[in-house]
């Protein structure tokens, strides 16, 4: 390294000791816990592989997997594609682009606690609003949050309803990065709008929506608030989900070791995906 | 070189995700997500202030706040604020806190969680302080599982919870059946719910009796028809004997055969079933009382009807004091207190719950209307108590919703599975938990 550039190290110190101290080193710590059993008082005791092993005959784990594969599924490319649609719209020169992007916005700034409040309620059996819109239509109005089958696609939902604004806004930057020249040139040679959107906007997208996906599929697989607020894991285990069966772990049944296992598991899950993702690249990503 | 540019973008990006995934957005969710009311008394800011942990209902905010506020009155160099936790996050907080050093000097403690905390050397050994103090234990509702262990005690018999059949007369007498009695059987029990269920256009407005899929019920039902939840030293799972299958049979025909108790759905969610009106019986608790109080309806309390015996449930609650608290004589003082005629008085004068002091219990305070049958808890208590077991695998067994009796019997409930296939689960997921600590 250059001499002359040895000045950057104290700019880049602060978050350098934050990120050891408080995300690599614990992750660290973490990974020596997953080996050991410790109840969160008196000393860890070393197990080795044990944890994995349980972990993998544990049929509460798999569900919890499972669970929260489903609850991606739903989620992820209903927020992708309800932001890309309200993106599209956006971008069509509206003048008050920015009030519509603030309204689309604001569910992701409220707290996620009262999101998961208030929906739970519009979805009370009964008594909530939705039951009695749906009632009042003769429709069936199932209680959702109480159903096994219903739950999961119901907090999938409230989660598009809250996430769909981040995704707007971050793909309508991307859209306006879209040139407009090769926009109108392709007009102008008879491309119809779908031909248009297909071949020259979604490549030139192509890399934000690949950072959305991204970030989607990782916050999707982290859900934790939503389910422990609206459903504390029930209807029968259908709503829990790996990051609160971790929680559960550690806090309530004293497992550290073992919730530790599950984390790296985890990790390990998710770095895969984000590989898979993008070694994927090379087939719909094109960068300039 | 293309390729290795490559990978350095790759290591570069995945860097990113890494610590993308360490932020979990603008929320970072707390263990207790819910607020922690603090109750400052009236005194002055005194040289010693100590924490009086509880659960967060009114009935117990109600009693530990004239408590706290009537030892601070007589306590000028102590102040003790109330900090209620709900009952959900309870244990959570409190094991973080013991685990942290920083845990509420003096605290509520069900049976199942000291269990799991004593042999944690968290709890602070009361053995000397009560041998030098002239408290008589055996003056109170002691329960050995929540008091002792290795021979020493390390907690002080607060609460005694009972349960009882908390009926509503004027529904009763709309319908002209006559009050619950002693006498009453799990059939009596039945006829009256079906003639005091009503049903407007096919939808039912009013139930009978409100027959719930939770622990202290089904310990009712179950005890009383001879069987058990888990045997003698809580070892292994009883739960799907032929006793103790039949009993909730019992409680899940009520709900789908004789269609006399809602479901929970069917009621208005956060709210007491039985303060909506609907519901003409409940089973409630020694601290159902005081949130009751303000029901638009007269109402009493009857004994738990009998199935082929009689079995009245009950627990305890007792307070421990924090092995590292740093005010160790004045909160042993603020223990002692709750233990005293006047502490328990006010519990019994809010109708907190069950004074642990028997005279306490028994005395006019407690037992005047309203409501009327307030005398229930003590008699059933003296009559055939029951002591609803808790194992220290507590949560995961009975209480949360994702417990296997929650995740096993909510099927059945919904009329999706047998009583026995239920049972049977439940037991299976029950004894891999009991053998697995």
């Amino acid at each position: 390294m250059k001499f002359s550039k040895l000045w950057l190290l104290p700019f880049l110190a602060p978050y350098t000791i934050g990120l050891c101290l408080f995300v690599l080193g614990p992750m660290f710590f973490s990974l020596y816990l997953s080996g050991t059993k410790w109840s969160l008082f008196g000393q860890a005791s070393w197990i080795g592989l044990q944890n994995f092993d349980n972990m993998i005959q544990d049929d509460i784990f798999w569900l919890a997997l499972r669970n929260t594969a489903y609850y991606a599924l739903m989620l992820v490319p209903g927020e992708l594609l309800c932001a890309l649609l309200l993106a599209l719209l956006l971008n069509t020169g509206l003048r008050a682009i920015g009030f519509f992007r603030a309204v689309y916005f604001t569910p992701y700034v409220m707290s996620l606690v009262s999101v998961g409040l208030v929906w739970a309620w519009f979805l009370t059996p009964n008594f909530g609003l939705l039951s009695q819109i749906l009632q009042a239509l003769h429709l069936p109005a199932p209680a959702f949050l109480q159903t096994r089958d219903l739950a999961m696609p119901a907090v999938a939902a409230t989660s598009v309803w809250r996430n769909t604004g981040y995704y707007t806004v971050l793909l309508l930057a991307g859209l306006q990065s879209v040139p407009r020249e090769m926009e109108e040139a392709a007009s102008v040679d008879g491309a119809s709008g779908l031909a248009r959107f297909r071949y020259i906007t979604l490549p030139f997208l192509s890399p934000t929506l690949f950072v959305a996906l991204v970030i989607a599929t990782i916050w999707a697989a982290q859900v934790f608030d939503l389910t422990y607020i609206m459903t504390l894991g029930g209807p029968e285990n259908a709503t829990l989900t790996i990051v609160q069966y971790i929680y559960n772990s550690a806090f309530a049944n004293g497992k550290m070791g073992y919730a530790s296992a599950m984390s790296w598991a985890l990790l390990l899950i998710m770095l895969a995906l984000t590989v898979l993702y993008f070694f994927s690249q090379r087939w719909w990503v094109h960068y300039e | 070189m293309k390729c290795f540019s490559v990978s350095w973008r790759v290591l570069l990006l995945l860097a990113l995700a890494l610590v993308v995934s360490a932020c979990t957005g603008p929320s970072a969710p707390a263990p207790s997500a819910t607020a922690v009311p603090t109750v400052k008394p009236a005194a002055p800011k005194a040289p010693v202030a100590i924490r009086f942990g509880i659960y967060a209902d009114p009935a117990r905010e109600v009693v530990a706040k004239a408590q706290a506020e009537a030892f601070n009155k007589s306590h000028p160099n102590i102040t003790v604020t109330v900090e209620a936790v709900p009952f959900s996050d309870y244990y959570k907080k409190l094991g973080i806190a013991m685990a942290s050093g920083d845990a509420w000097d003096v605290f509520m403690i069900n049976a199942a969680y000291f269990r799991q905390i004593a042999p944690e050397g968290k709890l602070k050994d009361l053995t000397d302080p009560i041998k030098k103090s002239n408290l008589n234990l055996s003056d109170y509702t002691v329960d050995p599982g929540n008091a002792i262990y290795k021979g020493k005690t390390l907690s002080l018999p607060y609460e005694l919870n009972m349960m009882g059949l908390f009926y509503n007369k004027d529904l009763f007498d709309a319908a002209k059946v006559s009050y619950p009695t002693e006498k009453w059987t799990w059939n009596d029990l039945l006829q009256a719910s079906q003639k005091l269920t009503k049903t407007e256009g096919g939808k039912t407005v009013q139930w009978g009796f409100y027959s719930e899929n939770n622990y202290p019920s089904l310990h009712d039902f179950i005890a009383q028809n001879g069987g058990a939840m888990f045997n003698d030293d809580m070892t292994k799972s009883r739960i799907n004997e032929p006793a103790a299958v039949e009993a909730i049979q019992f409680m899940v025909d009520l709900v789908q055969k004789h269609k006399v108790s809602p479901l929970p759905a069917d009621l208005p969610a956060g709210v007491n079933p039985f303060m909506t009106g609907k519901v003409a019986m409940v089973i409630n608790y020694s601290f159902s009382v005081q949130p009751n109080l303000k029901a638009p309806f007269k109402w009493a309390i009857a004994p738990l009807p009998m199935g082929k015996q009689k079995a009245y449930g009950y627990w305890t609650q007792a307070v421990s004091l924090f092995e590292g608290t740093k005010n160790a004589d004045a909160a042993w003082e603020f223990a002692a207190y709750l233990m005293s005629k006047e502490a328990q008085e006010l519990m019994a004068k809010e109708r907190g719950a069950t004074p642990s002091l028997k005279s306490v219990a028994r005395s006019p305070i407690y037992l005047q209307a309203p409501p009327e049958g307030m005398e229930m808890f003590i008699k059933q208590y003296e009559d055939a108590p029951s002591p609803v077991p808790l194992p220290a695998q507590f949560g995961e067994l009975m209480s949360w919703p994702t417990s296997v009796n929650g995740v096993a019997f909510t099927p059945a409930w919904n009329g999706q599975v047998s009583a026995k296939d239920a049972a049977d689960q439940a037991a299976r997921n029950s004894d891999k938990i009991l053998s697995a600590k």
